[in-house]
């Protein structure tokens, strides 16, 4: 027990000091052993003047309500498809988890490569299906192309977590509401998604952590979109490792990563009770 | 229509709704796969030709070429890969037996544990990374090691304390009544017991940061670099050779997905930290 705790204590204790300690500095990678004071401007600017913490939280929440949704709504669709299957059951799991294997920087390089004019597969489609040619240096679908790789990678999840959920309910229930003439949609209201609440609640808990820190998409992407500091696709991560690591202002990415650590604090102690049981 | 011919229909329409996401699922990474086997030249033919011979020489040059520097990136992988998983079953298994049997730190400390794997890197990743720098662990493997024991840890300790729970306690209990003590207990009777559990988080732990981006990126530059920083490099630089770039993605992509399909039935406890038993 003990070592765990010590791992974890110099991963909190010591980065969270002297993370609120650099929010307060004009740092740099120049003179990050002896920053200059700099009082709260870094949190007006990513509050006030530049509004740079409020933009990107703007494009995160954007982005995890997109994915949300879609994961949620296809992957309980195609778990209970699959779950009435007779057969190939196995085989179709095997083949739909396997986006979720892939590191989304692999994703990020593929999605170059299918959505670039000469050689990608969209455009192919697009051209194909005539339907609209879709572009990721344009502002409005930058964000959009970013939801549509992570949907492609993560809706596998929400479809395993449902489909392994309908597979533990107890069969008896279900033939029960058969008997008594329940309808398709009847039954799945009335019995099957209040006996899965569990499963789907811990299901979109996680894959909502995980939207809201996406970086390696958009950033392999377009490396946050059109438009400093915040484009199209800066999500939050984006921008204070933009800060930081790209236009040097170190203490104004830790005044972000503060906020973002009390404003995720908050959400966190509210959903976390449906993961510890 | 009569009952049974509608019944007929509703099949139908389900089963192609399944093959439209199979379809959706399935085509992308087959086209970026037939583009591996084509010539460069092939590749960037209209209408792409979906019939043609195979040319497989890619593989071979991107695997063995000096300067994609493939194989000292993917042992760099392996390497940092295989520590942290070793190092987090180590530390995580006595922290979830003690978790689970005794009830350690309560709520709180479970809290804790998880919330590191909840929070984003780069919440931590500035002060890491000015720590890093004054201890010379910037670019090295060890470094990254513990930097990945970040999340590694949260993911064994829960999902190991989901499997301890399921273990029943009189075998250990038996085992000490026997002359056994409590340390030997867990190491003789609880840790082989477990064996299915440890091998899933070894190979999650594995595979988390085999995948792992953002701290590789910020934390290594030449000696430690791993492939997926240096698959990042790629995009740029190897625009214009696209049967190449496409041949180092499934290159790179195709030991996970063979590992992910081998670890399926522990797949669901892994990635909800051990919420659902799948």
């Amino acid at each position: 027990m003990l070592p765990v705790v010590l791992t974890l204590l110099i991963f909190t204790l010591y980065p969270f000091v002297y993370q609120v300690y650099l929010s307060f500095t004009h740092a740099s990678i120049y003179n990050y052993l002896n920053p200059p004071f700099a009082g709260v401007d870094n949190y007006i600017s990513n509050l006030a003047t530049e509004i740079l913490f409020w933009q990107s939280m703007g494009v995160t929440t954007a982005f995890v309500i997109i994915v949300l949704s879609s994961e949620f709504l296809i992957g309980l669709g195609v778990a209970l498809l699959v779950f009435q299957m007779e057969r190939g059951q196995r085989i179709l799991m095997t083949i739909f988890i396997l986006p979720m294997s892939m590191a989304p920087v692999y994703l990020g390089i593929m999605g170059r490569i299918s959505l670039h004019d000469l050689v990608g597969i969209i455009p192919y489609l697009q051209r194909v299906l005539g339907l609209p040619i879709l572009s990721y240096t344009n502002p409005s679908q930058a964000l959009f192309i970013v939801s549509m790789f992570d949907i492609w990678q993560w809706t596998p999840f929400m479809f395993l977590i449902i489909f392994s959920g309908l597979v533990a309910l107890p069969t008896e229930t279900l033939d029960a509401a058969q008997v008594d003439g329940a309808s398709g949609w009847t039954a799945l209201r009335h019995v099957i998604l209040p006996m899965l609440k569990p499963v789907l609640l811990v299901g979109l808990v996680i894959r909502a952590m995980d939207a809201i820190r996406t970086f390696d998409i958009p950033y392999i992407i377009n490396q946050g979109g059109p438009g400093a500091p915040v484009g199209a696709t800066t999500t939050v991560s984006v921008l204070i490792y933009k800060l930081s690591f790209a236009y040097n202002r170190i203490g104004t990415g830790a005044a972000a990563a503060v906020l973002l650590l009390i404003l995720l604090t908050i959400v966190f102690s509210r959903v976390s009770k449906y993961l510890i049981r | 229509m009569d009952a049974s011919s509608k019944r007929r229909l509703t099949v139908l329409i389900k089963r192609s709704l399944v093959t439209v996401w199979l379809m959706i699922v399935i085509l992308p990474v087959l086209w970026i796969f037939l583009m591996s086997i084509k010539t460069n030249a092939q590749a960037i033919e209209i209408p792409p030709p979906w019939f043609f011979d195979p040319d497989w020489s890619h593989y071979i040059q991107i695997f063995f070429s000096e300067r994609f520097e493939l194989r000292p990136s993917m042992f760099n992988s392996i390497v940092i890969s295989l520590g942290s998983a070793a190092l987090s079953i180590v530390l995580g298994f006595p922290a979830a037996y003690s978790i689970s049997r005794f009830g350690t730190g309560g709520r709180n400390l479970a809290f804790w544990i998880l919330s590191f794997r909840m929070l984003p890197p780069v919440l931590f990743m500035i002060p890491m990374f000015m720590l890093y720098l004054q201890l010379g662990l910037v670019d090295t493997h060890i470094g990254l090691i513990i930097m990945y024991l970040t999340f590694n840890i949260p993911l064994s300790v829960w999902v190991l304390k989901s499997f301890i729970d399921d273990l029943p306690r009189e075998l250990e209990e038996s085992a000490m009544v026997d002359g056994c003590s409590r340390f030997g207990a867990m190491l003789r009777i609880a840790f082989p017991l477990c064996s299915p559990g440890i091998v899933a988080v070894t190979i999650l732990c594995f595979f988390f940061s085999f995948n792992e981006f953002i701290f590789a990126m910020v934390f290594t530059s030449r000696q430690a670099r791993t492939m997926t920083v240096m698959a990042s490099t790629f995009v740029t630089q190897y625009t214009y050779k696209w049967a190449d770039l496409a041949a180092s993605v499934i290159l790179m992509v195709m030991p996970m997905m063979i590992f992910v399909a081998i670890i399926q039935k522990e797949l669901v406890r892994g990635l909800t930290m051990g919420a659902i038993k799948g």
